[in-house]
């Protein structure tokens, strides 16, 4: 059907192309068309009753539709399509065609919800890259470790004699030089061997105290 | 759910950069330096030095400590201290899992009085401390007392 014009000027000129028809004349619409529940069919009877105007919309309405019926022959002589209400019904969907501009809340809630995966998806796949490069990093520092060279080779020192010691040389002796590699002492100075210790270098000088004393062993 | 992304790319990013600066541990030793005086007067010695007690140190019967510091041994880097009677301590880590140190002791005139490498002995050790060296000072003599922090 072609929609009518606002309630208030009682429903006498189409409406503009490209306007949706109110809710009181869908109702009307499709009270004409038997469409409506018996329920909804009484209340419209009863406000057709009380409102001269609403009354007046569906009259209007009401002389459209005799109108598409009984002159469509005339108007439509000469149409190429395959039957008149194939017309009617192209002119009433390029009229009731929402804007372009406008999209339907289905397709907004699809968008939104394709936003949404986007940008989970962008930030799992950027988690799963740092989780790659910390595993690659931390693979290529074990190798690393792995071919480390190895720590610096012990100096060899050079032993060279150290003045005869007071004390015999007892397996004290021996096991106290494996506590200190390549011990050298200077003038003045004894190394005292001491059991399951480091030796100690006793250094003294007679020349500087009188009451410096020799060591106890 | 954008912005739930957005604070995982966040999160991760931060992650990362973390773990590339993170580099190995620096390799380094940590020792208590002690110089203890012993001298004449009634037997006393440090708890923390009990070997004082024995031989050879027990020649003389009372010690003090005169000095304690805790030093930090970079590996291959020579450390010196000085000892309150003038000589130098000079001390290089060589081996740090083994704990092994160059040490080498010089009098005042930079004559080297002792020279060799020794293992700093661990904390669970008995003893757990080294005794390198007794040099003269005053009326008695002053003993370099090294163990691990």
């Amino acid at each position: 059907m072609i929609a009518a014009n606002d309630a208030d000027d009682g429903g006498m000129p189409p409406a503009p192309p490209g306007r949706p028809p109110d809710p009181a004349t869908l109702d009307l619409m499709a009270y004409i068309d038997g469409e409506l529940p018996p329920q909804r069919v009484a209340e419209i009877e009863r406000r057709l009753a009380d409102d001269p105007i609403y009354a007046g919309k569906l009259r209007g309405l009401l002389a459209v539709s005799e109108f598409v019926r009984d002159d469509a022959d005339r108007v439509y002589g000469n149409a190429q399509v395959d039957g008149i209400a194939d017309q009617v019904m192209a002119r009433l969907g390029r009229a009731s065609a929402p804007p372009s501009a406008i999209l339907p809340l289905s397709s907004v809630a699809t968008r939104r919800r394709k936003n949404s995966i986007i940008w989970v998806s962008f930030g799992v796949v950027a988690a799963a890259a740092a989780a790659l490069f910390l595993y690659v990093r931390a693979h290529d520092q074990e190798q690393k470790t792995a071919n480390a060279p190895a720590p610096p080779q012990t100096v060899a020192v050079k032993t060279t004699e150290t003045p005869p010691s007071k004390s015999p040389a007892t397996a004290i002796e021996e096991e106290a030089k494996q506590r200190v590699e390549g011990l050298e002492v200077g003038e003045g100075a004894t190394v005292i061997y001491r059991s399951d210790s480091t030796p100690v270098v006793w250094v003294t000088k007679k020349d500087e105290t009188k009451d410096q004393k020799s060591p106890k062993k | 759910m954008r912005w739930l992304g957005v604070a995982f790319a966040v999160v991760a990013a931060t992650a990362s950069a973390q773990g590339a600066d993170a580099g190995p541990p620096p390799a380094s030793l940590d020792i208590t330096f002690a110089q203890v005086a012993g001298g004449p007067g009634a037997p006393s010695v440090p708890k923390e030095y009990p070997e004082l007690a024995t031989p050879p140190f027990n020649t003389y019967p009372h010690y003090e400590v005169a000095s304690t510091k805790t030093v930090s041994l970079p590996v291959t880097v020579k450390v010196t201290e000085t000892l309150v009677d003038g000589s130098s301590f000079e001390a290089t880590l060589v081996d740090v899992p083994a704990a092994k140190v160059d040490i080498v002791v010089k009098d005042s005139t930079g004559a080297t009085l002792s020279k060799g490498r020794y293992t700093v002995p661990p904390k669970t050790a008995k003893p757990a401390t080294l005794y390198p060296i007794s040099v003269p000072y005053k009326n008695g003599n002053l003993v370099v007392a090294v163990s691990r922090l």
